[in-house]
């Protein structure tokens, strides 16, 4: 019998939520989420059923020890993090809803710098444009591929950044 | 939020509530806890929104971080957060009363 599984399964950035309910799907089948890596790649240990709660928040806080602190304190544990999240878990034992956002502005905050952790992620292709573009010495088979690269990462990047806009303007709404 | 001591808004209720709670230095957790006292449970302030209203109460020196210990920083109200509290406060009661007159005005002149 495994004791890991691999998972590839594609979300949005905006769809965090569904993410969590997925997890927490998978947690009640006691598979328990250890790593999200690139390409949407989830690793899971097999383990009792638990019924847990999973949430997200954006990446760049948990560098801040003092943040994790809070976070602990509050009975969440960090289990992994990718490129623009973080991804906790709480032991659902008390009965009420556990969540690390408890208004809409910090939830949209919160949307705002994962928007900002994916732009950068963006520079530095985008960076190489006009090096490419105005090199001579480099070859033409090259700067196309470059450009096969580029142009999907870019519009890729930029759907993504209307639909987090887009659930910004949901939250707000309601 | 603008400017302390210039506030045409309320506060959200997350960050009146931390000002509410430091009538002495705490620390995050602390606050979070003494705030859904303070409500009777009908306020818990999530931790990654916490968070936020310190780094946006300090950023505009309503509190400032008094110590750290094992990784928790400790803070209190400042002169200003104090001004900002007072304001808050008026504000707040002013609404209330507004709010209490009109339902004693609905409830007197119902007909029922």
């Amino acid at each position: 019998m495994k004791d890991t599984l691999t998972v590839f399964k594609w979300f949005w950035a905006d769809q965090d939520q569904e993410q969590e309910t997925w997890l927490e799907e998978m947690a009640r089948r006691g598979l328990h989420v250890q790593d999200v890596g690139m390409l949407f790649r989830y690793t899971f240990a097999s383990g009792p059923a638990s019924d847990v709660v999973y949430r997200m928040d954006s990446a760049d806080r948990a560098k801040q020890a003092d943040y994790l602190q809070l976070m602990n304190d509050a009975g969440w544990q960090m289990v992994t993090r990718s490129d623009a999240w973080s991804y906790w878990r709480h032991s659902a034992a008390e009965a009420r809803s556990v969540e690390i956002f408890s208004d809409v502005e910090s939830k949209v905050a919160q949307y705002k710098r994962v928007m900002v952790l994916h732009l950068g992620s963006l520079l530095a292709p985008l960076g190489a444009v006009p090096m490419l573009a105005n090199s001579t010495t480099i070859p033409m088979l090259w700067k196309t591929l470059f450009a096969a690269f580029v142009v999907p990462a870019v519009a890729l990047a930029l759907y993504r950044m209307l639909r987090l806009k887009r659930r910004i303007g949901q939250l707000r709404g309601s | 939020m603008s400017a302390a001591g210039s506030n045409p808004t309320l506060f959200s209720e997350a960050s009146f509530y931390v000002l509410a709670a430091l009538d002495e230095p705490l620390h995050g957790y602390a606050i979070m806890q003494k705030v859904e006292a303070m409500s009777e449970g009908k306020v818990v302030i999530g931790p990654g929104t916490l968070y936020g209203a310190f780094a946006s109460l300090e950023k505009q020196y309503l509190i400032t971080k008094v110590s750290e210990q094992d990784r928790r920083k400790t803070y209190a109200l400042t002169d200003i957060g104090r001004l900002a509290l007072q304001e808050q406060v008026s504000r707040l009661e002013v609404m209330a009363r507004n709010g209490r007159s009109t339902l004693e005005k609905l409830k007197a002149g119902a007909v029922v």
